[in-house]
């Protein structure tokens, strides 16, 4: 069993923080990209054989930019090489002011059944600061729009700690989001990353001046007490979800379980094999196919382990411990005993019902435990 | 072939960085038939990676070639390398005792800048013949009439003809050969009479030993001769003498006027010091040529391996560096914070950063450096003197009857207009006003200055007072009783014995507070809070806090490219790996430096 990821490269307009493949969007390119990752599809059929699908996440840049026709191509595609399971989620990622109801109406009709809005906001100048293309009005009418088409498992993404923002202007956000009746919050936190016009902006003082640490801190303690309240309960790091809505595709991540990334900049994980694809359009365009199930590399087990705790950790239920000693024969207490009990010791981390998870104190910390992992790991030549 | 005294040349180039030095002194050696182009590394001169870095010159050397003029008669020319830093003022001054000509290279860009300034007041006081020279008149921006103005105003040179070249194209190369030729006098030097031969560098060879640059001032020097140091007394037998053009190349004798290499099997640096005067121990000459100084360490600070388990290593790579920088020395020394290191003298702050350099780079060596010290003497009550480098080493305070400080005199050449700002810098560092001296444009201000003040961010302050024009030289004067305090500081409660210093009472509230707010900034968050405070003899007189870390997780996962993630772990550990532990702290091993440098 598989989950399918599927990157469409392509905006209207690159948001300032954005540090993901995405070009400027044209019909032909558009075109031409579609048909590329169908000729993908159907060259990894013909390698790997007939595959279950779990899970599919049309992910961008903007999907929702993808005409309708094409969008059907993709999916007959996508039936075509894969046994698409009966209750397969089916995300698709929809931007506020690309799509109006009858484009919604075309998604369920392919078998969407869940969309992924990218509103960031509910505040017209915090919008227009970080270069999005759409309004709160149009934000809101986007998510009616698709509830109305009959899709009723609606993600909102939301963007903390942005230049200016304020505790009660984003406070002001999540109840505006709320009321819209979301099953699915992903509330991140602004990454000021590198290479991006964001970044420039901002050394530039052309921006106002992020949040400090505390404030977002409270602006994340904030959005869990918010969404916790309307039954929205945190599952991960930055997302929240009614009990049943999470989102299965991202939790294979979470959990390393195998996934196929199809189209320029996806990445593959199969069983501990790996491939990615280049992040540049005209290179994914231009070779026949960029890379292969047997241009993979394999990963060492030493890395396996610790991506598994580093990934799991982000989980509130934390790492399957049951599993982890299946695949690699042995605990977290054994190949890092001085970080195990260093995170029990200091109410990071605790065990029960066979899952390692860290409790809110270490959450919000992760990075730097994880890193005492790999540290501990180093000091004895583990690599 | 051997040149009368009259078609031997020896000069120098002094130039400010960047304006064209190296480039310059390779175009000579090209256009002089040394070096084949092809076989030139660029800058030839300058050929430790990190001299080249830094644009600076750290030791000098000399190259001889022959040139064949105008007037069709065949020179020898000498072309000695300077060094161009304040901590290497004696060297330079050795260096140029052994030419008797300058070529000064002014970018036609720039115009005349700071530390040009320095290095030709230095040759002047030498009684130099200097020909400016206008460098990279083939940039568009070049202004060579305006430059060459600017060179008489500033400087008092006649710059009517100099020679406006660009040594990158290689345009006007020749023009300078033959201002050389015509323009720098001949070396005088009776080479009939007793041996005096000037060292003005040394270096350690694995295969001959200590090897001396010398310049030969009056008489001969040939291989099987007994020589004699004049300053130090010890003695050798000459194996061997010769010039570099480039390579070793032996010769018979070098007799007064000549410039070149000794070699006599001499084990030990310390025994060709800069500055000494090489004689014939048969027949003597009645004194050494003047300006020897015995060159002391004035700076010292603990260099400890970031990895205890680089201990040796780092002993070795400190043994290597002495072999040939006379000047560095090394004891061990224990720390409580940082464990076992060594105790390094320096010339000066530059000398220490440049060994601090080379240490990580040519050795790959990971160290932590700690806040440099001066020598204090401390007068205890039972009549006992004791020499104080290291401030852990400062007896208890009841057993102190007094103290004392060296103090340097302190020069600092500067163009009239930043006098007010220098004196200014200068009363706030403690300094006693001594005269200053007009010098047509250029002022020279004398200061009695405590050398701890000097330590502390003099340099960057004179340069940042003055634009950067203003350059100083010291040397040491005296020692003076001193109202003195140890300042410690404590992270989360327990003394850091690396990060103590002697202070001034006086300015021990601001250097406290300032190193503690810099601390405060240096030092990473961490999972818990951590006080640091400044305090004298267990007073508390400053104190900062470095908050806990609150928050310190990646929002999103970038999709399925779970390698991304695992490099930014990656990376904040190897972060993580520059840090020192000291009690439950965590410190970056730049932050024992940091606190020293000057708030903007």
């Amino acid at each position: 069993m598989l989950s399918l990821y599927v990157h469409i490269p392509f905006c209207r307009r690159k948001c300032a923080y954005c540090d993901f493949a995405s070009y400027p969007y044209s019909s032909a390119a558009m075109e031409a990209y579609v048909q590329k990752l169908c000729r993908e599809i159907a060259d990894y059929r013909e390698r790997a054989g007939l595959q279950a699908l779990n899970t599919v996440y049309i992910g961008g840049g903007t999907p929702s930019l993808v005409p309708e026709r094409l969008l059907e191509n993709l999916f007959e595609q996508i039936r075509d090489a894969f046994d698409v399971l009966e209750d397969c989620e089916i995300t698709l990622e929809a931007n506020p002011g690309t799509f109006a109801r009858r484009e919604a109406e075309g998604w369920r009709r392919l078998g969407v059944n869940r969309v992924s809005l990218g509103v960031q906001a509910l505040d017209d100048e915090l919008l227009q600061r970080i270069g999005r293309i759409h309004t709160e009005g149009q934000a809101e009418a986007a998510v009616r729009n698709v509830q109305d088409a009959g899709i009723r498992n609606v993600n909102l993404d939301l963007i903390y700690g942005l230049p200016g923002q304020t505790l009660p202007a984003w406070e002001d956000t999540l109840r505006k989001a709320l009321e819209l009746g979301p099953t699915h919050v992903s509330a991140y936190q602004l990454i000021n990353e590198e290479n991006t016009r964001f970044r420039y902006q901002l050394l530039e003082g052309k921006l106002p001046a992020l949040p400090d640490e505390d404030t977002a801190l409270a602006m994340e303690e904030r959005a869990a007490d918010l969404l916790e309240a309307s039954g929205l309960r945190r599952y991960e790091v930055s997302n929240y979800a009614l009990p049943g809505f999470e989102c299965r595709h991202n939790i294979t991540y979470w959990q390393c379980l195998p996934y196929l990334g199809i189209g320029c900049a996806a990445h593959s994980d199969l069983f501990g094999r790996r491939y990615g694809h280049t992040p540049s359009l005209s290179g994914y365009l231009e070779e026949e196919i960029p890379a292969r199930l047997e241009e993979a590399y394999g990963t060492d087990r030493q890395e396996r382990m610790f991506e598994r705790v580093m990934l799991g950790f982000r989980m509130t239920r934390g790492v399957d411990l049951g599993r982890f000693r299946r695949d690699f024969g042995t605990g977290p207490e054994a190949l890092w005993p001085e970080s195990y009990a260093y995170f029990e010791r200091e109410g990071y981390a605790r065990t029960d019902a066979d899952h390692w998870a860290l409790t809110d104190a270490g959450m919000r910390i992760m990075n730097t435990l994880l890193v005492r992992l790999l540290s501990e790991a180093e000091r004895k030549g583990g690599g | 072939m051997k040149n009368p005294e009259s078609r031997i040349r020896n000069f120098c180039i002094i130039a400010h960085i960047d304006h064209g030095k190296s480039t310059l002194a390779d175009r000579i050696l090209e256009e002089t038939g040394v070096y084949a182009k092809r076989d030139m590394v660029d800058q030839i001169l300058d050929s430790m990676e990190l001299e080249r870095e830094r644009g600076i010159t750290i030791k000098s050397k000399a190259v001889s070639m022959n040139y064949t003029a105008k007037d069709g008669e065949t020179y020898t020319l000498n072309l000695i390398d300077t060094p161009g830093h304040v901590d290497f003022t004696y060297e330079v001054s050795r260096a140029l005792a052994a030419c008797e000509g300058a070529v000064l290279v002014v970018d036609a860009t720039q115009g005349v800048e700071a530390q040009t300034l320095a290095n030709v007041y230095m040759a002047m006081e030498h009684d130099l013949e200097i020909i400016p020279i206008i460098n990279k008149i083939d940039l568009p921006s070049a202004q060579p009439e305006a430059v060459r103005k600017e060179i008489e105003e500033v400087i008092g040179l006649d710059a009517g003809d100099a020679p406006l070249i660009s040594a990158k194209q290689g345009i006007g190369i020749t023009d300078v050969l033959e201002s050389i030729v015509s323009r720098i006098p001949a070396p005088v030097g009776e080479p009939q009479t007793n041996l005096r031969a000037l060292i003005f560098d040394s270096y350690y060879d694995n295969y001959k030993g200590a090897i001396c640059f010398v310049r030969v001032v009056e008489g001969e020097i040939r291989p099987g001769m007994t020589i004699r140091m004049m300053n130090t007394g010890a003695t050798f037998d000459v194996v061997e003498v010769g010039i570099r053009s480039p390579g070793y190349t032996p010769k018979e004798a070098l007799s007064a006027g000549e410039v070149g290499y000794v070699a006599a099997s001499i084990k030990d640096l310390h025994d060709t010091r800069v500055g000494d005067t090489i004689t014939d121990a048969a027949c003597p000459a009645q004194s050494p040529l003047p300006g020897y100084r015995q060159v002391t360490p004035m700076v010292f600070c603990g260099i400890y391996p970031l990895d205890g388990g680089d201990y040796e290593n780092l002993k070795d790579a400190l043994e290597k560096l002495n072999l040939n920088d006379a000047s560095l020395t090394y004891e061990l020394e224990t720390s409580q914070a940082l464990g076992y290191g060594f105790r390094c003298g320096f010339l000066g702050l530059l000398h220490m950063e440049i060994i601090q350099q080379r240490l990580e780079r040519e050795f790959d060596l990971d160290i932590i450096t700690t806040a440099p010290s001066v020598v204090y003497r401390v007068h205890c009550t039972d009549g006992t003197v004791l020499d104080v480098d290291n401030p852990s080493n400062l007896p208890d305070l009841g057993r102190v009857e007094y103290m004392e400080e060296p103090r340097v005199k302190v020069s600092i050449y500067t163009p009239q207009e930043f006098v007010g700002a220098l004196m200014e810098v200068c009363q706030n560092k403690r300094g006693d006003y001594q005269d200053m001296v007009y010098e047509g444009s250029r002022v020279c201000l004398h200061y009695n200055m405590p050398l701890n003040e000097i330590i502390f961010d003099f340099f960057d302050q004179v340069k940042s007072r003055s634009k950067g024009y203003a350059s100083y030289d010291y040397e040491l004067l005296d020692y003076q009783q001193s109202d003195l305090v140890k300042l410690d500081f404590l992270l989360n409660g327990e003394i850091c014995d690396a990060l103590s210093m002697i202070v001034h009472r006086d300015r021990a509230y601001p250097r406290g507070r300032s190193v503690a707010e810099k601390l405060k900034d240096v030092i990473p968050r961490q999972l818990f809070e951590i006080p640091i405070q400044a305090a004298i003899g267990g007073k508390v007189i400053a104190r900062e806090t470095v908050k806990a870390m609150r928050k310190d997780v990646l929002a999103k996962c970038y999709g399925g490219d779970i390698s991304r993630k695992r490099k930014l772990l990656e990376k904040q550990k190897e972060g993580k790996k520059r840090m020192r532990q000291l009690g439950s702290v965590q410190v970056p091993s730049e932050a024992f430096m940091s606190v020293l440098k000057m708030d903007e």
